[in-house]
């Protein structure tokens, strides 16, 4: 079979049905939302799942997995601060069925809210991590993934990044293994329960497995050194993306050490550290490799000795600088208008919020989703946004010291996803909040994902009215395209209620309704 | 050898994805390596989209450095001149004339002042486009203009348009040919 281009989440996709995959759950987060999109599309009949979120998707596979299923899981990076609960314990209680996580960091933060490193997370849990450094490596790396997650009984977490995940390039796939994993129960509450006289013992059983993992990984074909024989001067350490920068500006006069296994192989990169006099590691996020090594040796250039930024994105731009390689590129054009991201023209969002902005409430908790394009000119309403849900419980903060009746917004998924324990708190406490769900019946920014909310076959909606009037939380709907004075009037009495209050802005995703007839 | 580096410059909704695709298809169809990159998600909502494509004989990097692209196609004047560090000495700016102006003001005439004085070959792009029965094609009227400038002709363009373009294929062909014709083969 001929090279075919694949995006590197489209291989990791391609390499979990390949490996026999049973079962895919994902929450949607750019950029690691075509992972699980790739799988649906693949006709594979992988059963796949968009969970509520990231917490409960890793649940999915981690339930199967006991059940000796091979389950995928894909989130971006900061959906693994939500799942971080199960997967920490998931090493604990170890799995049956091959468990890979595949997280998208996003360095450079273009459609994100942080960047952090997922590397140092997977450390953090004690289990191993690969890190490929394109789209063919993805794919060797999800299939592998899934055998070493069944013989080590660990998690494996596939650290993508944001160029990876979106990068396209050629892939070779190699023959499939059908998923023959059957579905066998054999309950074993010493490992899988974790009530703290088993979690001990537990957690010195994972420990002890830690040398397993290093020797692992000192032998894995993802690292590979070349040393130059003909001169020690100069070793480059590098690992995914940033390995191909730093290919590219190889000249064969330095020594050449790929890293794409994690624990670091330390035996084979202490050789290389003896054999060369310089040494300048590359790698995408934190300076972890580099951090292994510096307290070692001051030969050592990355990002801690200022040789390259501590944040953003790597690239071959900067390892030219680090090579210190002729360097000239043409003068920027300055004073270029800046443009900002909008609303889709005629979003019923926009409509929404402009009323907000009328209405001057004195604090509006913004949220994650489409929404917080109201940050920019000409809307400007936002004024915060912390995290998926975070609109409900920094609005109840405020509220509880005293602030005037703020604001809370939020989209139908992400109140889904992270919305409903603070709206159970707010009703609770009574707490004076006016709640505005913007409701466009999908998750819009990611791509068009359904929520649960939406009906289709096998699937029953879950109504929001009927969520919100379980909860005893009086609540209005309404149609954002009505003229502005109606919804001024609307908002003005929503704003006037004492007690917590939801507006449901409902209105059809257009982006989404125009891809649905396409 | 056969190396091209390519900047695509634009703004959301102008087909610049799929100019990249093509281009890589292409490269692909003629036995060379390609890779290309983008940034989807918060930058899809009419903010700026930057695809990067290389080929070769062999590509490492997916990214194309400051001062290294052989081609900078702009579907957008102002996102063209954002991008015109990429651009090497020797390369060519293939841009159109076309500018979307969301959503600040800004005087056309000085774009285009500033375009000219850094070399770049404007194209009415969204006139060709009409002309050949599609105004949504003036990436492919862009792309039939940037095909001299590669190690391989435009029939491998042309089969890449068939492979990955279903609506309004002969109007894009059009476009493709229009554009190609625009400018001399070098």
């Amino acid at each position: 079979m001929s090279k075919i281009l694949l995006s590197g989440d489209e291989a990791v996709a391609w390499g979990a049905i390949h490996a026999g995959c049973c079962i895919s759950a994902a929450y949607p987060g750019t950029p690691a939302s075509e992972i699980q999109e790739t799988v649906a599309r693949s006709g594979s009949n992988v059963p796949f799942y968009w969970s509520v979120n990231e917490k409960v998707a890793y649940e999915v596979c981690l339930g199967a997995s006991y059940a000796n299923q091979r389950a995928l899981c894909s989130m971006k990076h900061i959906g693994l601060n939500v799942a971080m609960d199960p997967f920490i314990n998931s090493t604990f209680t170890g799995v049956n069925g091959g468990l890979v996580l595949a997280v998208g960091d996003d360095p450079s933060m273009y459609s994100s809210q942080n960047e952090q490193d997922s590397r140092i997370l997977a450390l953090f849990a004690k289990t191993f991590c690969l890190e490929p450094s394109d789209s063919q490596e993805a794919y060797e790396m999800a299939r592998a993934a899934f055998e070493l997650s069944e013989s080590l009984h660990l998690p494996v977490l596939l650290r993508m990044v944001t160029r990876i995940c979106y990068g396209e390039g050629p892939v070779q796939f190699s023959p499939e293994r059908p998923p023959n994993n059957t579905v066998r129960l054999e309950p074993d509450r010493k490992r899988w329960v974790v009530v703290p006289s088993h979690a001990r013992m537990l957690h010195k059983a994972l420990n002890e497995k830690q040398a397993d993992l290093a020797a692992i990984s000192e032998q894995s074909p993802f690292n590979q050194m070349r040393l130059n024989l003909k001169s020690r001067k100069r070793g480059i350490i590098a690992s995914g993306i940033a390995y191909l920068h730093a290919r590219q500006h190889w000249d064969g006069d330095s020594s050449l050490l790929k890293i794409g296994t994690y624990p670091l192989p330390m035996k084979m990169i202490g050789e290389f550290l003896d054999y060369c006099e310089e040494i300048l590691v590359v790698e995408e996020g934190e300076p972890l490799i580099e951090k292994s090594l510096a307290q070692l040796s001051p030969k050592v250039h990355g990002k801690l000795d200022g040789t390259f930024p501590r944040e953003w994105e790597m690239t071959p731009d900067l390892v030219a600088q680090g090579l210190k390689l002729l360097y000239s590129p043409p003068p920027a054009e300055i004073d270029l208008p800046q443009r900002f991201p909008g609303f889709c023209a005629g979003c019923g969002y926009s409509k929404s919020f402009a009323a907000l902005k009328r209405l001057g409430a004195p604090v509006v908790n913004g949220d994650i989703g489409c929404y917080s394009l109201a940050v920019f000119p000409p809307l400007e309403t936002i004024d915060t946004i912390v995290c998926m849900g975070a609109s409900i419980g920094m609005a109840l903060g405020l509220a509880y010291v005293g602030v005037k009746k703020p604001v809370a917004v939020l989209g139908d998924s992400t109140f889904f996803h992270a919305g409903l324990p603070p709206m159970v708190e707010a009703v609770h406490n009574q707490a004076d909040l006016l709640i505005l769900i913007l409701d466009n019946e999908t998750t819009a920014m990611t791509g068009g994902q359904p929520t649960p909310a939406c009906a289709g076959e096998g699937v029953r909606s879950v109504s929001l009215e009927q969520v919100l009037g379980g909860f005893g939380v009086p609540f209005r709907v309404f149609n954002p395209y009505r003229p502005d004075a109606e919804l001024d009037q609307i908002f003005r009495e929503a704003y006037q209620q004492v007690g917590p209050f939801v507006l449901i802005s409902r209105s059809e995703c257009l982006t989404e309704a125009k891809r649905r007839k396409s | 050898m056969n190396k091209v580096d390519i900047v695509i410059a634009g703004v959301g909704g102008q087909g610049n994805l799929l100019l990249a695709k093509l281009i890589a298809e292409a490269a692909l169809l003629a036995g060379l390596e390609a890779k290309r990159s983008e940034i989807k998600g918060l930058a899809q909502r009419g903010g700026p989209v930057q695809s990067l494509v290389k080929i070769g004989e062999q590509v490492w990097s997916p990214l194309v450095e400051r001062g290294q692209a052989d081609l900078l196609l702009g579907l957008e004047l102002v996102e063209a001149l954002r991008n015109v560090q990429f651009l090497s000495t020797t390369g060519h700016a293939i841009v159109s004339r076309n500018f979307v102006p969301n959503p600040l003001p800004f005087s056309q005439s000085e774009m285009l002042a500033r375009a000219q004085r850094r070399g770049f070959i404007l194209i009415s792009a969204l006139d060709l486009a009409k002309q050949a029965g599609n105004a949504q094609s003036t990436n492919i009227v862009i792309l039939g203009a940037a095909s001299h400038f590669f190690p391989f002709g435009p029939e491998l363009f042309q089969e890449a348009l068939r492979k990955n373009v279903k609506r309004f294929l002969e109007e894009n062909l059009k476009a493709f040919q229009l554009g190609r014709e625009i400018l001399p083969t070098p």
